[in-house]
Parts: structure tokens; C-alpha cells; sequence
């Protein structure tokens, strides 16, 4: 599967690890966080709530520094956030006074317009690529509709086409579909699917969801619980593509490589507590808290 | 068979009727429980006049207070009208004199009519918007910048808090000998006596539009902060594309705040200040003394009330117009 991805060395993260101050004293949330992502790579980040997760795609996103190590694209340290590293937000974080055209449009002027950028756009040709990302995610009938006029699912494939108009070297996702019911979700997977093998883009996405990871990826990262978070295994998905999850459902292989994730989250990294033993009522409240 | 037809129908009309008089309820609620509130008011205000004596004879009544709205409003037309004939007497002896004597160059004096109640509603109107944009020019950015940083938001804060209780009356005079130390001109643009209300307004109205601006700004979505993050807007751009429109809602409900609190401040900064507002009006009839002038300030003082709740109104169709958000109810 590897060999697939010759440039190995696109995304480095290299003993990363990140410490927030508290009252009590630093709390380490990460440590040595080693991966190497390569060109045109699908890559999950899969773990239980609290593991630092969202903490990595933060780190390479730029809006957070981590304290130990660092990371690489394209050998070039990241230390801000930046276009180049669009991120599609768990919540789909639109513009509310801006339609869905504008949200867009925002990003494109951004990144196309500078009289700095070496890609400059002109209007016709911003108008265009505005419009040709929105159809890439279908939503072009509501191209003139605020986000409180559209569907939850709607506006998540503005926020994706929106990351996806900065023509980003690497697209984060925070959970992208967490918040939507299972029919829209299966339905915008399908989407990312189609959209990851037409633009080939590097992707690194958070999610809580074990047949989305096989569906979707190429490697999943398994982290393990946090405090001092870091990566558990590293599973290689070598299913071929394009991906069909009615297929998919029926064949042996896929099944092997959730339960792989599955025993991995429920057995190797569960948490503490588990959860049909009869436990006294104040230490249950102490254990979901940290969960 | 027809018998149960005959019941449906009845059944179909009488939630017709029901409907329409569960409309006709609520049209009669909405009309007539304020008409009541005002009936018991103007009943109550009756009995309680005819019982106050004054020093100024008795306390007027509804009807008295009518009346002498009508006067006022007769008055100055009758104050216009001396003012047309005025202009058009010495348009006329100037021709007479051109006429006699063409090297003759006319004078032409204004007319220096005293301002009636309808002036003074107009001047106090122009004082007050004077004294709220002033304030609101430095409010919204001050604002802004402190709900962006914390640092400029811990240094302005304690001055805020000390300056935001202190009553108008503490400011006037202060207001007033500046005023008159660095506003020297031989041709004044402004009266002094405009000029000091207005500034007092616009410290006093200050407050509000500040604290709701910075409070607003500061607590903008955090994600809509990483998007503007991730996108890499300039400063300018995170303010005019993130800041502003998030913060908007805040910032009018300090707007209105604030041109409340300055439409209570400029009828006191009007009486001690003398300008020709609303306020003076109401000092002037107490000094008069007339048997009228009690009705009288009870017609300022209802036209004070209205333009008050017509101001905030005002305000508030701007900022349906001004938000992005429709839907959310604005009272």
C-alpha cells in the first residue's frame, strides 16, 4: 500500500508533544506524536474522547504551538496557521451573515487575490472557481442561502467546499461529520470519497467513527488515552478504491480491519471503568468526568 | 344519514366562529387593555390634580394639559407668521430706500423672535444626536479594541467603572468652563451654550455602547476567531469580516442604551446650560410662574416621554436593518 505514496516526507510531525498550564501545574496532553504522512494520503485520527485528538489536528492546523517537537510540510516548519492548511470545523464554523457563495467566496479572495499570491485570480475566474467548489460538494441550488436557512448536512459541504477553495496542501477535519444523522453522513462520505480521488489532496481527519475510518482511509492512527496522549498503532488500510460500502460490508477483509480498530479502542485502550460493572455511584460521576 | 350531515356541518361552523373569535379576542386584548391602563391612568391623574394645590394655582388636569398643548402648538405658528411679515417689512423698506437711493447697500437683520416649543423640540433633538454621535464615534472603536485585547481592556476598565456612575450635573460645569476657555472664535459656528450640552450628553452616553461593544467583541464565536485564523485576514479584515458583523447585535443594544441615557441627560444639561432645548422650556416656565406654566412643563414632559420611546424605535428599525440575524426577536 505504501509504495503508493513515494513522497513520504510531505507531513512530518516529529515528537510532538504539547503542555497546557493550569492552576495545578503543566498538563501534558501529548508526547512524542511520530508520523509521516505522505502525498495525497487519507489518514484517520481515531481514539476515545479526551485522547488529543482534535490537540494534533490542532498543532498542524497552527492554531495551537506545540512545546516539544514540531512539525514539517513540505520542510518548512509550521508555526501559524494558514491557508495551505485548510481545516473543515466539527461544527461547520460558516459565516451566519454571509451566504453560502460568500462564505466561500472569503476564502477564495483570501488566497487568490493578494497582490502577493503567485496564483492570482481575476473576478471572472474567482467567480468561476467559487461556483466549480460548490458543485464539486452539490450545493450550487443553494448558493445564495445564509447557513441558517440550510441543513446541518448542507452546511458542513459549504465549510468542506470552503476548505477545499483555498486549494490547501493538506485539508484537516475535525470530525466533519459527527454532528449529522447516519443517512447524510454515509452520504457525505461518499462525497469526500469521490472528492479525495478526483483532487488526490492529503487529508488528516478526526473522527469517532470506526467504519468511517475504514471507509475513508488509508492509514488510521490510533491513539491512546490521554493524559501524555500519543499514538497506540498505526493500521495500513489496503482496500482497493473507489470504495463501496455495500460491498465492502459483505467482504472479510474490511471486517478484519475494524475489528482490528475495534480491539484496539475496546480492549487494548478502554476506558478505566468498564461500563456494566456495578460501581458505587460518586466514582462513576469521577470516571465520566475524565472521559 | 342527513342528520349526522346536518351535525358536521354545525360542528364545521361553530370552530369557524370560534377561530374567528379567538382573532377578534386578541385584536380587542391588544387594543383594549392599553386603552384601559390609559382611561385609569387619565382618571386617576384627574382626582389626584384637582386635589394638589400650588403656589401656581391648581395642579393642571388631562384637559388643562391639552389645552395648553394646542397654544403652544398655535403659538408658534402665530411666531412664524410675525417672522414672515417681519422679513417681508424689510424686504419692502429696503426696495423703498434702493429706490430712492441706488448707491444705498440694504441691511438685512434676522428675525430675533424668542424660539417657540416646536424650535425647542427640534433643537433638543439636534443637541442630543450631536452628543450620541460624538459618543458613538469613540465608544465603537474604544469598544472594539478592548474586547480584542486584554491588555487595552485591563487598562481602560478601572477608568470605566469610575467614570460610568458620575451624574451629568458633576460634568457640566466642567464641560462648561473648557467650553468657554477653547472655543473662541469671532464668527461661532456653535453656541457655547449647544456646545457644552452636547459634550455632556455624549460623556454621559459614552458608557453603554462601550462595555456592550467590548463585551460583544470579546465574546465572538472561538471558531469563527480559527477561521479568520486559518483564512490569514489582515487585522483590518478580521474586524470589518468577523468582529463587526458578530458584534453587532451587542453593539446596538449599547446604542440604545446610550441614546436613552442621553436623552434623559440633555433635558438636565439643557436647563443649567440654557440651551435653547427642551430643557430650558421646562426652566423657563417654572421661573415664569404662570397659571399655565404647570401645564405647560406636563406638555414637555409627555412630548419627553414620547420622543424618548420614539428614539428607541428609531433605533431599533436601524437595527433590524443594520443585523444580519432576521430572526431573532427584538424588543
Amino acid at each position: 500500500m505504501m509504495e503508493k505514496f513515494n513522497d513520504e516526507r510531505h507531513l512530518e510531525l516529529t515528537k510532538v508533544g504539547i503542555e497546557f498550564p493550569t492552576p495545578k501545574g503543566p498538563f501534558c496532553a501529548l508526547r512524542d506524536v511520530d508520523l509521516k504522512i505522505a502525498k495525497g494520503e487519507f489518514v484517520s485520527l481515531i481514539g476515545h474522547s479526551g485522547c488529543g485528538k482534535s490537540t494534533v489536528l490542532n498543532i498542524v492546523a497552527g492554531l495551537y504551538q506545540a512545546t516539544q517537537g514540531g512539525v514539517l510540510l513540505d520542510n518548512k516548519e509550521v508555526n501559524q496557521p494558514g491557508p495551505e492548511r485548510a481545516v473543515v470545523f466539527q461544527n461547520h464554523s460558516l459565516l451566519p451573515w454571509l451566504t453560502a457563495y460568500e462564505n466561500v467566496e472569503l476564502a477564495v479572495k483570501q488566497v487568490f487575490d493578494g497582490s502577493t499570491s503567485k496564483n492570482k485570480m481575476s473576478k471572472a475566474e474567482m467567480h468561476d472557481w467559487i461556483n466549480h467548489n460548490l458543485e464539486l460538494v452539490h450545493m450550487t441550488h443553494a448558493a445564495h442561502k445564509r447557513p441558517a436557512e440550510i441543513s446541518g448536512g448542507m452546511k458542513q459541504r459549504v465549510g468542506i467546499a470552503r476548505a477545499l477553495a483555498m486549494q490547501p496542501k493538506v485539508l484537516l477535519m475535525d470530525e466533519p461529520f459527527g454532528a449529522l444523522d447516519a443517512l447524510t453522513r454515509a452520504h457525505l462520505q461518499d462525497s469526500l470519497m469521490e472528492i479525495h480521488a478526483d483532487l488526490g489532496n492529503t487529508v488528516i481527519m478526526i473522527t469517532h467513527d470506526v467504519d468511517e475510518a475504514v471507509l475513508l482511509s488509508d492509514r488510521i492512527v490510533m491513539m491512546t488515552n490521554g493524559p501524555s496522549a500519543t499514538v497506540g498503532e498505526i493500521l495500513n488500510v489496503d482496500l482497493p478504491r473507489p470504495r463501496d460500502r455495500l460491498v465492502l460490508a459483505d467482504q472479510p477483509e474490511y471486517n478484519h480491519y475494524r475489528h482490528e480498530v475495534l480491539k484496539f479502542l475496546y480492549e487494548k485502550q478502554r476506558k478505566v471503568e468498564p461500563v456494566s460493572a456495578k460501581k458505587k455511584p460518586a466514582e462513576k460521576a469521577k470516571n465520566s468526568e475524565v472521559a | 344519514m342527513l342528520k349526522s350531515a346536518n351535525l358536521s356541518k354545525v360542528t364545521t361552523l361553530d370552530i369557524k366562529t370560534t377561530v374567528n373569535t379567538d382573532n377578534a379576542k386578541k385584536i380587542a386584548t391588544a387594543a383594549l387593555l392599553p386603552f384601559i391602563g390609559l382611561v385609569i391612568f387619565l382618571f386617576l391623574w384627574n382626582v389626584a390634580a384637582r386635589n394638589i394645590d400650588t403656589s401656581l394655582g391648581q395642579f393642571p388636569g388631562p384637559t388643562h394639559v391639552l389645552e395648553q398643548s394646542s397654544v403652544l402648538v398655535d403659538e408658534h405658528f402665530a411666531e412664524r407668521e410675525k417672522a414672515t411679515k417681519f422679513y417681508e417689512r424689510q424686504e419692502k423698506r429696503n426696495a423703498d430706500r434702493i429706490a430712492k437711493d441706488p448707491s444705498y447697500e440694504p441691511k438685512i437683520r434676522s428675525y430675533t423672535g424668542k424660539p417657540t416649543f416646536l424650535d425647542q423640540i427640534w433643537t433638543s433633538l439636534y443637541t442630543v444626536m450631536i452628543g450620541f454621535l460624538i459618543a458613538s464615534v469613540i465608544a465603537v472603536p474604544l469598544g472594539i479594541l478592548c474586547g480584542l485585547s486584554q491588555n487595552a481592556y485591563s487598562a481602560i476598565n478601572p477608568l470605566i467603572q469610575v467614570f460610568k456612575p458620575v451624574s451629568p450635573l458633576a460634568w457640566l460645569p466642567l464641560v462648561t468652563m473648557v467650553v468657554s476657555a477653547l472655543y473662541v472664535t469671532d464668527d461661532p459656528m456653535f453656541s457655547k451654550s449647544f456646545l457644552t450640552s452636547a459634550f455632556t450628553v455624549a460623556l454621559c452616553c459614552l458608557w453603554p455602547t462601550l462595555i456592550n461593544t467590548a463585551v460583544g467583541v470579546s465574546s465572538i464565536d472561538k471558531d469563527l476567531v480559527n477561521v479568520s485564523k486559518v483564512l490569514s485576514l489582515s487585522k483590518i479584515a478580521h474586524i470589518t469580516k468577523i468582529v463587526l458583523p458578530s458584534s453587532i447585535p451587542m453593539i446596538f443594544t449599547g446604542l440604545r442604551l446610550s441614546l436613552g441615557i442621553g436623552w434623559m441627560v440633555l433635558i438636565a444639561a439643557e436647563m443649567l446650560a440654557q440651551n435653547p432645548g427642551l430643557g430650558k422650556f421646562v426652566w423657563d416656565e417654572f421661573q415664569n410662574g404662570s397659571s399655565d406654566s404647570l401645564a405647560r412643563i406636563m406638555v414637555a414632559v409627555l412630548v419627553i416621554g414620547v420622543i424618548g420611546f420614539m428614539l428607541d424605535r428609531l433605533m431599533l428599525a436601524i437595527q433590524r436593518y443594520a443585523s444580519w440575524d432576521k430572526s431573532i426577536a427584538l424588543r
